[in-house]
This record gives structure tokens, C-alpha cells and sequence, in this order.
């Protein structure tokens, strides 16, 4: 008996498992809270990161053909995190604001569009270069996470 | 009598999606050193140093290590935890 053809979508959320397991293997070290949904062809990742003494946000990563394309990164609402949906809207009041953060008008779009690579409105319209498959080393998406981590911590409010 | 310098060497604990053992450190090593070593450990080809960054957690919080600076500058002890991450990570 041969085993069953494994296909792109199979691939793509092997790739997506591979890059959320080492999201989960940190959340005790950099106190993010990550989940995952399969959304039938595809994962979307949601990870929770709070400021200290600050805001939460809930960045949900739509990661349909992942590595292909760069996952989709949005800002849902926060108080979603116990029961998170694929369907969970994004809106502005959810977003960071700071360096770096565009806001609605500045990019196409109805949402701001932080300027932060690994996601697929930096790459969107020619607006960077660098997106590959695989992605390098410094746009993967645990980066992505890492990076998003890092700028509320420290950039972002 | 001569003092003797006493340098030893420790084993930090290199984060980079997984933790991996970064061992041989010697407190005089430059922190510029040890980031192309961590960077070594994960694959991360040397030409692409001026991407990258180390931190580590300094009195709870996390602080972004001078390369020109040495581990012992930042008293960096053995089984320290220390983060290989991008440097530059937004656009122009």
C-alpha cells in the first residue's frame, strides 16, 4: 500500500507547525500566548503579547500558503483570546501605534500596516524585497513573532 | 608574587527558536564574538551578522548587549540565557 500523496496544504502547515513550535517552546521565556487553528487548508496562529503596564494585543497570523507567501498579520481583539476565530475581525483600535506603524490612509488598506518584516503587507505592492522560500533566517515567522514581541516592548504603545 | 588572571569559561544558552548550548565562552570574549558563534550554531551565515543582535534579560528586563563590550562587562554567567534576534527589523 502507498502511502498517501502529502499536498500543498499538507506542506504548508507542516512548514507553519515547524515555525509555531518554537513559538510555544519560548512563551515561559518572553511571556507571549500563543494558539493555533486550523482553518480547514490552512493555519492561522494568534499570539497574545501584553505590555507591562501597557495595552494587550492579539496579533492573529494568517498563514495560507506559507512559505510561498508571507503570512498575513492582523490585530484582533484581544478579549478574543479564549475562544479566538478565524473570523475574528481586525480593526485600527486593536493595533499598536508608534515608529513605524502606519496609519489608515498612509498604505493601501483600511487597517494600519506596521512596517516590520515577515508579513505580507511588508512585502505587498513591491514595497520590500526580501521574501524568499524558505524565508530567511530573519523573516521567518517566529522572527515575525519575535520582532512584533520586541517592538511593543519596547517601540509600541 | 604575579597575580594570576583566572579566566573562566561558561556555557550560555543561545535562544533562537530552540535553546541550544553555546559552550567555551571566556568572560573576555567580545559579545561581537559570541553573536557570530551563536549565529554559527543555528546556521545563520555570517554575512548576514549586521542583521542580527544578542539580548539577554538585565535586572528583568531585556537589554540589547554592545558588541564592543565583553561577556564578563556584562557579568554573564554560565547557563545564561541570551537571544539571537533581528536587529533591524523594520523597513525603510
Amino acid at each position: 500500500m502507498t502511502e498517501p500523496a502529502s499536498t500543498p496544504e499538507d506542506e504548508s502547515k507542516a512548514a507553519v507547525l515547524e515555525q509555531y513550535a518554537m513559538v510555544v517552546a519560548q512563551q515561559d521565556e518572553y511571556g507571549w500566548e500563543p494558539k493555533a487553528i486550523d482553518a480547514g487548508d490552512y493555519l492561522v496562529i494568534f499570539v497574545r503579547i501584553t505590555k507591562q503596564e501597557g495595552r494587550t494585543f492579539f496579533m492573529r497570523l494568517r498563514c495560507d500558503d506559507y512559505p510561498e507567501v508571507a503570512p498575513e498579520l492582523r490585530f484582533v481583539d484581544p478579549n478574543e483570546f479564549d475562544d479566538p476565530n478565524v473570523d475574528d475581525q481586525p480593526a485600527a483600535e486593536f493595533y499598536p501605534t508608534g515608529e513605524s506603524v502606519y496609519a489608515i490612509g498612509q498604505r493601501p488598506g483600511p487597517l494600519p500596516v506596521p512596517c516590520i518584516k515577515g508579513h505580507r503587507d511588508y512585502y505587498a505592492d513591491g514595497w520590500h524585497t526580501g521574501w524568499s522560500n524558505p524565508p530567511a533566517h530573519d523573516h521567518t515567522m517566529y522572527q515575525l513573532v519575535m520582532n512584533v514581541r520586541n517592538a511593543i516592548l519596547d517601540r509600541w504603545s | 608574587m604575579e597575580a594570576t588572571e583566572d579566566k573562566r569559561d561558561i556555557r550560555l544558552i543561545i535562544v533562537y527558536g530552540v535553546n541550544k548550548p553555546l559552550d567555551g565562552v571566556t568572560e573576555d570574549e567580545s559579545i561581537d564574538a559570541v553573536k557570530l558563534a551563536a549565529m554559527k550554531l543555528f546556521g545563520v551565515p555570517e554575512s548576514e551578522q549586521n542583521q542580527y543582535v544578542l539580548k539577554t534579560k538585565i535586572d528583568g528586563k531585556d537589554e540589547q548587549l554592545d558588541e564592543a563590550k565583553t561577556v564578563e562587562f556584562y557579568h554573564l554567567h554560565n547557563e545564561q540565557k541570551v537571544t539571537l534576534a533581528a536587529g533591524t527589523p523594520f523597513g525603510a
